[in-house]
């Protein structure tokens, strides 16, 4: 039987794939990856907003009414509102240094 | 019988059991039992795919992820691959990372989709991948755990975890498994790899995101039109998510629909095309159905909207039983940006 654990995940905390820790039995247990999320904003006032559009449908028009109510709520205004190729690729670079640039907040993600 | 093959294994089933127990409680199960892997066994998969534990075998951009050749050997091992299934499986997970099939949008999808591997060549035979009886059915270890392999490889490096980022509302069976091999012997025309430029000797990996079968039944047609009738019906019924035009679907064609064709002379083209032209809906009845907005104009009942574009996004395999007048329809998981891909095998 096994001697070793192997980890078939990619995680933080096993990225080789193997857990080479000192406890190998089966009753031990691994902890699950960690992730950690970007700083939120104290206040939304004033802020530059960005919106990602992903082509799904109404995406857009939805962005656009949530970033009209966040002008009208907190002074927001939308620097740019960018298009995927699809929902499920990344944005562009162009688009991803351009948001780092001059947005301060990022709406992104409609489904369906 | 008491040979040396059916003895049973010295060691204690009770510790397999521990640690199958050890790997549900880590979350890296598919939800059926995983086979412990040992140093030698994940070696044995890594030299049968001539790699070694630290080659990357593709990337995932939206994913941010690398696929190392370690993880893909232990989640063969896992799933009960034999090493002569490595191949197979490192050229699907490659075929995974192609650009156009766009892996984020299938595997991420409501639609749920299962990927189907159809393999093609010389290895399918040599290996005993099934493309008979019970084509899709259980009971052919080759068809139950390469397909399950590759899926743990999505669960377990990709993060594609039900909830996470496997957001299907119903998924699909064939999340488990969904492998199966071209009935080469008795095709009419070329089987799929030929088709895609590689050589008969030439094995072959064709990957493809697939929504739920419909099974296509006629006993009675005995000349191309009537059959492929149904199969054009099958693909563009009301409910199938591809009304804009740019989807592929894959037709398996099996038992006595092949002798139909067969016997016809008809070619694969001329069959394709047939299918692709009458697998149309007008307009007027997607709006009946709320498939597409807005109010029914006179135009619309007479304007058609195709469920291809293009004969060559009708994929026709020739696989299953050899009685029986069933066929089976996969429609394409949906957009125009994910597109099978077929990889050759090492």
């Amino acid at each position: 039987m096994p001697r070793t654990v192997f980890d078939p995940t990619v995680s933080p905390q096993h990225p080789a794939g193997k857990d080479s820790g000192d406890d190998q039995s089966p009753g031990r247990e691994i902890s699950p990856p960690s992730f950690s999320y970007a700083p939120r904003p104290r206040s939304l006032d004033g802020l530059r907003l960005g919106l990602v559009e992903n082509t799904k449908f109404n995406s857009a028009v939805l962005l656009l009414k949530i970033a009209e109510r966040l002008h009208n709520r907190h002074g927001m205004s939308m620097i740019h509102l960018d298009r995927k190729k699809s929902s499920g690729h990344s944005l562009s670079d162009e688009a991803l240094g351009l948001f780092q640039q001059r947005a301060d907040l990022v709406l992104a993600g409609v489904g369906d | 019988m008491n040979t040396a093959n059916n003895s049973p294994p010295a060691s204690d089933p009770a510790e397999a059991a521990a640690w199958i127990e050890f790997y549900y409680r880590q979350g890296w199960s598919d939800g059926l039992p995983l086979v412990p892997p040992t140093e030698a066994s994940v070696r044995a998969m890594l030299n049968a795919g001539q790699l070694s534990p630290e080659d990357i075998l593709g990337t995932i951009p939206e994913r941010n992820a690398r696929i190392p050749a370690e993880k893909v050997a232990i989640s063969a091992v896992m799933a009960g691959c034999l090493p002569d299934y490595f191949p197979v499986v490192v050229a699907a997970v490659s075929a995974l990372c192609h650009p156009d099939f766009a892996y984020h949008n299938p595997a991420t999808s409501t639609g749920g989709s299962a990927l189907a591997l159809i393999v093609n060549g010389p290895i399918g035979p040599a290996l005993g991948i099934n493309a008979g009886n019970n084509l899709f059915g259980p009971g052919h270890r080759p068809n139950a755990t390469i397909g399950r392999a590759l899926r743990l490889v999505m669960m377990n490096v990709l993060n594609t975890r039900p909830g996470l980022l496997d957001r299907a509302t119903l998924g699909h069976p064939g999340k488990y498994t969904l492998c199966f091999a071209e009935d080469e012997a008795n095709t009419p025309w070329h089987p799929l790899h030929i088709e895609r430029g590689f050589q008969p000797h030439d094995s072959t990996v064709t990957l493809y995101a697939s929504n739920s079968l419909s099974g296509v039944y006629n006993q009675l047609a005995s000349r191309p039109e009537p059959l492929l009738l149904e199969f054009a019906d099958a693909v563009c019924n009301l409910a199938t998510p591809n009304v804009y035009g740019f989807n592929q679907t894959l037709l398996v064609l099996a038992g006595e629909h092949t002798e139909v064709l067969a016997k016809s002379g008809w070619s694969k083209r001329q069959t394709r095309e047939f299918v692709v032209q009458h697998a149309r809906r007008t307009v007027a009845d997607f709006k009946r159905a709320a498939r597409l907005p807005g109010p029914i104009t006179p135009d619309d009942e007479t304007t058609w909207r195709y469920v291809m574009r293009r004969p060559e996004d009708l994929l026709i395999v020739c696989a299953g039983g050899r009685a029986g007048s069933w066929s089976a329809c996969l429609p394409g998981w949906g957009n125009k940006w994910t597109r099978s891909i077929t990889v050759p095998i090492a």
